[in-house]
């Protein structure tokens, strides 16, 4: 494969930002649930 | 509460995990190289479903629930966390549309970045949904904070079709669309396992979208709850404080006599 450098970067970035956010929203989500007292999140 | 997602969402994280690895196994390993980009063209199976996604989707959704939130019939909270959840997931997606665009270029143009007519646009709309989302921040009550973001966020949308249009408009550097267009729509410039390796790419981030929507808005909600009750924590001690210095003004006032 030509330009592979770039490509697996552009692969690896992509998939390792998208990883993260994921995982920040998930940690917060779960977080602010402790939080949280049932009567506020109904 | 429980911190765990619905058996559905928890299906669809699944579904998305699969079907992003095989849409990179496709891309990677099955699809042949294209005759005039190359292997480059393996990086087009992750810009073209995140362009796609950001603009039409996710721009489109925030776009469409603040119009509803602006709609007095059809005001609530519900439809300006929707605008934001999806707003911010439209950035991620456009950001690393930029970002994969300029890996791109670099191999097809020699450069990371140039000013041409799509790819300013395209910036100028990443900025423009950007400052959305400072907006949001600004500090106001819930109601004013959310009716200009709604306004902000109409207002962004409107560069969305000089975005779409730019190809045709300007004819710079960046090349045509491969099927959203009145030429391409009906003859696209691609097909057999190109074909498939893209359309499985558009699937599997619309799922990846719908799987962050859900786990996104929930997350907004809860954000929302907690700054209401934190308010009222606030307005409680406030009242608890006023409450206490007028008893002591009575006091004072009356130990002199």
């Amino acid at each position: 494969m030509n330009d592979a450098g770039y490509i697996f970067a552009g692969y690896f970035s992509t998939f390792g930002i998208l990883a993260a956010y994921a995982a920040w929203v998930v940690r917060r989500k779960r977080t602010l649930s402790r939080l949280l007292t049932p009567e506020d999140t109904t | 509460m429980t911190t765990r997602s619905s058996p559905a969402v928890r299906v669809l994280g699944w579904l998305t995990v699969t079907s992003l690895a095989l849409t990179a196994f496709m891309a990677l390993v099955i699809s042949p190289r294209d005759v005039n980009m190359g292997d480059s063209v393996r990086l087009l199976y992750l810009h073209v479903p995140t362009a796609w996604l950001s603009m039409y989707v996710c721009f489109g959704i925030t776009t469409l629930a603040s119009v509803l939130y602006l709609w007095k019939r059809s005001r609530s909270r519900f439809w300006d966390l929707t605008a934001a959840a999806s707003a911010e997931i439209g950035v991620l997606f456009l950001g690393l549309t930029l970002l994969i665009g300029a890996i791109w270029g670099r191999i097809t143009w020699g450069v990371y970045w140039t000013w041409d007519a799509r790819l300013t646009t395209t910036a100028v709309l990443f900025v423009m949904y950007v400052g959305y989302l400072a907006v949001r921040k600004v500090p106001a009550s819930p109601e004013v904070q959310s009716k200009r973001s709604a306004i902000v966020a109409i207002a962004s949308f409107l560069n969305v079709p000089i975005v779409h249009f730019a190809v045709e408009w300007w004819r710079t550097l960046h090349q045509d669309a491969t099927f959203l267009s009145d030429r391409r729509l009906l003859d696209p410039q691609i097909g057999g396992t190109m074909a498939w390796t893209l359309f499985l790419g558009v699937i599997s981030f619309t799922l990846l979208y719908a799987w962050l929507m859900a786990h996104r808005f929930r997350l907004a909600w809860l954000e929302d709850r907690l700054g209401d009750r934190q308010l009222q924590s606030a307005i409680d001690e406030r009242r608890a404080e006023a409450g206490a210095g007028t008893g002591a003004t009575s006091k004072a006032e009356v130990i002199p006599s």
